[in-house]
Order: C-alpha cells, then sequence, then structure tokens
C-alpha cells in the first residue's frame, strides 16, 4: 500500500484514478493543478506522484521542475499523464525520460491494466 | 414651348371678346341716337378684332409646330419606356389588366394569357410568404413599394426585376389600381449569386483552416473523455464483480455523464463545421449568443497554451434584443479572433498571457470609421469584442489586416483569410469592426452588431409529459441496421412497458408493416441504412398509415438536418446519439394528445 498523489484538471479523471487506486488499496490524495499539486507536496509526504501535463496555472512539467528544486521530494517516483498534443508529450519524453527522472508515461486514453503495471514498476 | 401656347391662347381669347362686345354694342346701336359715334368705335373695334385675329392666323404655325415635337416627344418617349421598361396595370386584387410587349415578353405567356391573369401566378418560390405579405400591406396603404422581386416564366425559368408599384387612387382616395415598372435584372442578380457562392465557399475554406487549428485541442478534451467512459466502464464491471453495486452503479452514471460530454463536443464540432448561410433569417438573443461564444470558446482552450489566462465576461441581458447572425458565422469569427489573439500574445512569449472576451450593449455617440467598410456610423450596437496583452498591430499595418491573404504569422501558421472573412461576415451583417491597437501592449478588435428589437413575452416550449398512459401495451416496430443498437432500443423500451419488435433492414420491416398494417403504433427508425433511408421507410408507411407516429434518428446528414425536412404526418426528428428517455418522452406526448 502506497500513497498516492493524483493530479489533474479534469474532475472525473481524477475520480476515476482515485477509484482504481484505491481498488488496489492504495492511499489516495487528489489536487486539480500543478500548483495545489507542490502545496500538498511540501505539507505531505507521497511514494508516488501520477500528475496530467497540460493544465492551467501549473502544468505539469513546471510542476515536476519545482519538485526537482527541493532536496526533500526530489527522489520521490512520478508517472507524467497526456491526452493528445503530440508536441509536447515527445519533447517532454525526450527531456523527462533521461533528465526528470519520470517512471512512465501513459498515454491517455489508458487501461485500469496499464496503470496498475506502471504503478508497479515505478514503486519498485 | 409653354410661352407660345399662353400667346396663342391670349390671342384667341381678346378677339373672341373684342369681336362679341362689338356685336352686342353693334344691336345696342340699333336703336341708339348716338350712330354715328358707335359705328366709328365699331369699325375701330373691328379692326382691332381683324388685328387681333390677324395675329392669331398669322402665328399658328409656331404654336402648331411646339405641338407636333410634343406629340413626337412623347411618342418617342413612350417607344422609349416601351422598349427598355416593363409596365404593368393590375387591378387591387392582383389581377394584371393591362402590359406592354416586354412583360409579355419576360413572362413567356401571350397577351391572351396575361391579361386576368393574377400576378400571384408568377410566383418563383424564392421570397417568403411574408415577403409578399408585407409588399401587400405597403401597397394596400396607398405606399409606394420598390424592390427587388424573382418571378417565375411559361418555361419556369427564374426572371428576377427591379419593381417599382405605385397604387392608383379614385376620387374617394381609395387604392384602385396598381402601376407597376419594372427592370430586368436576371442578369445582375445571377453575378450576385455567384459572389455569394464564391464568397461562401471562401469562408468555408477559411473555416477549414481554423479547423486544423482546432482539432489539437479537441483531441485533448476527447481523449480524456474517452479515458472516462472506458476507465469508469471497467471499474463498474469489477465492481460488481466485488458485489458493490452502488458504487457500480455511480460508475456507469459516470460514463453516461461523459458519454454526454463527448456528445455536446461533438455537436459544437458539427456547428462549427457546418456551411455559413452568409445571410441569418432569425435574430438570436443575448442568451443564444453567450453559449455560441462560450462553446466556441471551450472547444478552443485546450489549444490555447495553459500559461494564457483566458476570461469571458458577459454583460447583455437584455432579453427583448438579439442580433441578426448565424451560428455557425459568430462561431467562425470567435475563433478566428481567438486564435489571433492567442498567437500573439505566444511569439512574445509572455509568462502572463491574458485573452479576455466581452459581451456588452455599446452606445457610440461619436462617430467611429469602421476598419472593414470605412463608413462613419453611430448608434446603439451589441459588442463583442477580444482584447489581448500580445504583440499589437503597427499603425502602418492596421489598415491592412482585413485585406485578403495578409499576415504578419510565419509560414504555416495561417493564411491571413481570418480577418478578412470576419470583415465579410460583418459587412453581410450590417455590422461595424473596431480595432485598437499598440506595438507590445495589445489588440481589442471590436465587433459591432445591430440590434434588432423582438417580442420578449415568447414562452419556452417544454416537452414533459407528466402523466403515464395508462393503456394496453403500444406495440412499435423498431428499425436499424446496426443490431447493437437494436438490442439496446429492445431491452430499455420493453424496461419501459412496451411491446418491441426489431428489424435490421428497413424491407423486412415494410414487409412486416405491409401485410398487417395496423400491427404497430409506433415505427422507430435510424435514417441511414442500406437499401432505403429511414426518409423512404417513413414515405411508404405513411401512404398506408398516414397518421402512426414515425421517430427518425439521425446522426448527421444534409438530407434531414430539422424537421422541416420530414414528410408531413406525425413525424419526429431526433439527434443521435438519442436517448430512450426522450423517445418515451415524445411517445407518452403523443398518445396522451389524442
Amino acid at each position: 500500500m502506497a500513497h498516492i498523489l493524483v493530479i489533474d484538471d479534469d474532475e472525473d479523471l481524477r475520480d476515476l484514478l482515485s477509484q482504481y487506486l484505491m481498488l488496489e488499496n492504495h492511499e489516495v490524495t487528489t489536487a486539480s493543478d500543478g500548483l495545489a499539486g507542490i502545496q500538498l507536496v511540501k505539507s505531505e509526504k507521497f511514494d508516488l506522484i501520477i500528475t496530467d501535463i497540460i493544465m492551467p496555472n501549473k502544468d505539469g512539467i513546471e510542476f515536476i521542475l519545482d519538485l526537482l528544486d527541493d532536496p526533500d521530494v526530489e527522489n520521490t517516483p512520478i508517472i507524467a499523464m497526456s491526452g493528445g498534443k503530440r508536441k509536447i508529450s515527445s519533447e517532454f519524453n525526450l527531456v523527462s525520460a533521461s533528465t526528470l527522472g519520470v517512471k512512465a508515461i501513459l498515454k491517455k486514453p489508458f487501461t485500469s491494466h496499464e496503470l496498475y503495471k506502471s504503478v508497479k514498476s515505478a514503486l519498485t | 414651348m409653354q410661352i407660345t401656347i399662353n400667346f396663342k391662347k391670349t390671342h384667341l381669347l381678346v378677339g373672341t371678346f373684342l369681336a362679341l362686345t362689338m356685336a352686342i354694342i353693334g344691336l345696342y346701336t340699333l336703336d341708339s341716337n348716338l350712330l354715328a359715334i358707335f359705328v366709328v368705335i365699331e369699325i375701330y373695334l373691328i379692326l382691332l378684332a381683324l388685328f387681333f385675329f390677324g395675329i392669331s392666323w398669322i402665328n399658328p404655325q409656331q404654336p402648331k409646330q411646339g405641338e407636333n415635337q410634343l406629340k413626337s416627344n412623347s411618342l418617342y418617349l413612350a417607344n422609349l419606356f416601351n422598349q427598355y421598361s416593363i409596365f404593368t396595370e393590375s387591378s387591387i386584387d392582383g389581377r394584371i389588366i393591362y402590359a406592354n410587349e416586354n412583360f409579355i415578353k419576360c413572362t413567356g405567356y401571350s397577351k391572351n394569357e396575361i391579361l386576368e391573369m393574377k400576378y400571384s401566378f408568377l410566383q418563383s418560390g424564392v421570397h417568403s410568404s411574408k415577403f409578399y405579405a408585407d409588399l401587400w400591406e405597403t401597397v394596400l396603404a396607398g405606399n409606394i413599394w420598390q424592390g427587388e422581386i424573382c418571378n417565375k416564366n411559361k418555361l419556369g425559368k427564374f426572371f428576377w426585376v427591379y419593381m417599382t408599384i405605385i397604387p392608383q387612387f379614385d376620387r374617394s382616395g381609395k387604392v384602385f389600381k396598381f402601376l407597376s415598372f419594372m427592370h430586368e435584372i436576371t442578369q445582375i442578380k445571377k453575378m450576385e449569386l455567384e459572389k455569394e457562392e464564391l464568397e461562401r465557399q471562401l469562408y468555408h475554406s477559411q473555416k477549414l483552416e481554423s479547423i486544423g487549428q482546432l482539432t489539437s485541442g479537441v483531441a485533448h478534451d476527447f481523449n480524456n473523455i474517452l479515458m472516462a467512459i472506458i476507465g469508469f466502464s471497467d471499474l463498474g464491471v469489477a465492481l460488481i464483480e466485488k458485489n458493490n453495486y452502488d458504487k457500480a452503479i455511480a460508475s456507469f452514471d459516470k460514463v453516461r455523464k461523459s458519454a454526454r460530454r463527448a456528445t455536446d463536443l461533438v455537436d459544437k464540432m458539427l456547428t462549427f463545421c457546418s456551411e455559413n448561410t452568409v445571410s441569418a433569417e432569425h435574430p438570436i438573443r443575448p442568451a443564444t449568443i453567450v453559449q455560441e461564444v462560450v462553446d466556441i470558446s471551450d472547444m478552443l482552450r485546450s489549444g490555447i497554451s495553459t500559461k494564457i489566462q483566458v476570461k469571458f465576461e458577459n454583460n447583455l441581458y437584455d432579453n427583448a434584443i438579439g442580433i441578426l447572425i448565424g451560428e455557425s458565422e459568430l462561431h467562425q469569427m470567435t475563433a478566428n479572433l481567438l486564435i489571433n489573439a492567442r498567437d500573439a500574445i505566444e511569439i512574445t512569449n509572455k509568462n502572463n498571457g491574458f485573452i479576455s472576451v466581452n459581451l456588452f450593449l455599446d452606445a457610440i455617440d461619436h462617430p467611429e470609421t469602421c476598419y472593414a467598410c470605412g463608413k462613419t456610423f453611430t448608434g446603439r450596437y451589441v459588442n463583442l469584442s477580444v482584447s489581448d496583452n500580445g504583440s499589437g498591430i503597427s499603425k502602418e499595418k492596421i489598415p491592412k489586416i482585413f485585406d485578403p491573404f495578409f499576415t504578419t504569422k510565419e509560414v504555416g501558421k495561417g493564411t491571413g483569410l481570418g480577418l478578412s472573412v470576419v470583415s465579410g461576415i460583418m459587412n453581410h451583417a450590417k455590422g461595424h469592426i473596431l480595432v485598437d491597437s499598440k506595438l507590445e501592449e495589445g489588440t481589442v478588435i471590436s465587433l459591432l452588431f445591430p440590434i434588432i428589437y423582438m417580442d420578449n413575452n415568447k414562452p419556452d416550449v417544454s416537452l414533459t409529459a407528466k402523466k403515464e398512459i395508462s393503456r394496453t401495451k403500444l406495440k412499435i416496430c423498431v428499425v436499424d441496421d446496426e443490431n447493437d443498437i437494436l438490442d439496446l432500443y429492445s431491452e430499455q423500451l420493453t424496461l419501459l412497458g412496451y411491446d418491441v419488435s426489431c428489424f435490421n433492414l428497413p424491407t423486412s420491416a415494410w414487409d412486416k408493416i405491409h401485410n398487417n398494417p395496423d400491427y404497430f403504433d409506433v415505427v422507430i427508425s435510424d435514417y441511414g441504412m442500406p437499401e432505403a433511408t429511414g426518409l423512404d421507410l417513413a414515405n411508404l408507411i405513411l401512404t398506408i398509415r398516414p397518421n402512426i407516429p414515425i421517430l427518425i434518428c439521425t446522426g448527421y446528414s444534409d438530407k434531414l438536418k430539422s424537421d422541416k425536412d420530414l414528410p408531413i404526418g406525425n413525424t419526429f426528428l431526433f439527434k443521435k446519439p438519442v436517448e430512450i428517455e426522450q423517445l418515451h418522452q415524445i411517445i407518452q406526448k403523443f398518445f396522451l394528445s389524442i
């Protein structure tokens, strides 16, 4: 069982991912954008962060860059999700895989099976 | 010419007067003692009369020349008039009582056919009944009517005329007939229509360009929705396996909610993609304007970087006003302005990008000059403005931004048609455009629509049927070529208490109905099917069951867009995806009302 932070601006998807993860007995906290995510990271400890990329206020990339500046959380594994906008996800892919330490990238729409697989590998 | 006529008349009058005086005096003097004096006066008068008569005789050539000239001039004019103009006289009930040769030529009918023919016989069907009602109201009230009108000749061909109808009054001041003067403008009209068609095509191709701009945003939204649909149905199944039914129901509710979101999105896309009408027939009210602007902003939202804040502010609440613009055109214009604002901010690499869309009632008190049509104007308008804090436009470039193909964007980022299309649409809508821009500071583009005042008391039509009908089980015939959809209809309608028969081909449904016409109470049919469309099937069924309710469900078809395209009868149109509840309500309402 792990404590997981889910960040997505789409309420339905936050709900869906929470339910998926809770079915696997994880504890889930959600945030609606990168800004809210950063505040939560500062006050709580998470074993894994799953974040969307395209979000208002602070997007996923800015959020991850902020995380890397914080020595307390820089080692927390991250899974990034993206729906569409190939340009961003491919750029992100390149940068993230090598430098940002993102464990996996999930392209929306993805199944529960794919999610569980990524979560499992990110947590080990 | 005028002087000659007066001169001649004076001569005659004076001559006659003097001759008469002379005669009277002459008769009188027979009994008088002053004979000698009167004889002298008489001789004098005779001489005077002769003198004046003489002038009248000497001069008759001059006035006669004028008369002839006048006669030949009016003949000449009448000839010209007959040659170049089209003229009729018609009675108060629209019967033609006189027509010149040109009119006869135009219509292709013979003189005998034309006379006593009613004007309405020439109606082309191009104009609405309101158009003719307005025309009649104008002329029967004794006012002159002028305008373009399209008629149909004997061969069924259209001919356009510019017509002036002048009512004629009898002594009591009542209108008793009409004189109509016409000029044929078929060729001009043809060119105008061709130009309109070209413009329409241009608008459409520009729209395709903006659809390209939209796709990435729409794809993003769609993937989110698909994710929710796939995810929640998976989750629902998993929850059922764990016997957690309450949560499973909640999950499936989310599936339905997401599918509705997808429906909305497709609807918006289709409204955007539908061809522009160039001129709208009905004004749209503030609620619709707001909805359309919000729709397009929502659709574009994910195509605009999250770093740019987009704000929509509505200050238009007066429901008694409207603007004359098509929804699709409003979409296209708003999309163009938003895309331009986004691009203007993106090239500055600003982190605090800001786009503001404002809708409000605007009073232009000091004359302003329209950037699109160049005319000066004042008055009250509905103002739709899009402001940004982007790169701004330099003073020299502002006058050029509405020119077709003018663009400041790099290759591949825009064709330069966006604003020229906006200006074209605004010209059609008789509206104006104002531009306020400062380099490095930003741009405000305002679209000003003329206000149309409307009746505020139109009630909203609600379709809810409250009472359930207590009848024997209604028999429903369902026709759809997709078996999954047939299964769905069958199960849901049976749950609602109907007796359902399903057919996956229109021909097999027709066989059943043909053999037993009174068996079914209701028909629900898909539109696009192999062998025949739902409309073909409906037309066939109506020949033997003219009153049966037929519900036709369609995805997107050019031929079937609204109830107007349906055959007469109890036919109803539903846009796919259809929710069974909607069909149920219509069926209930129908059987409750009979």
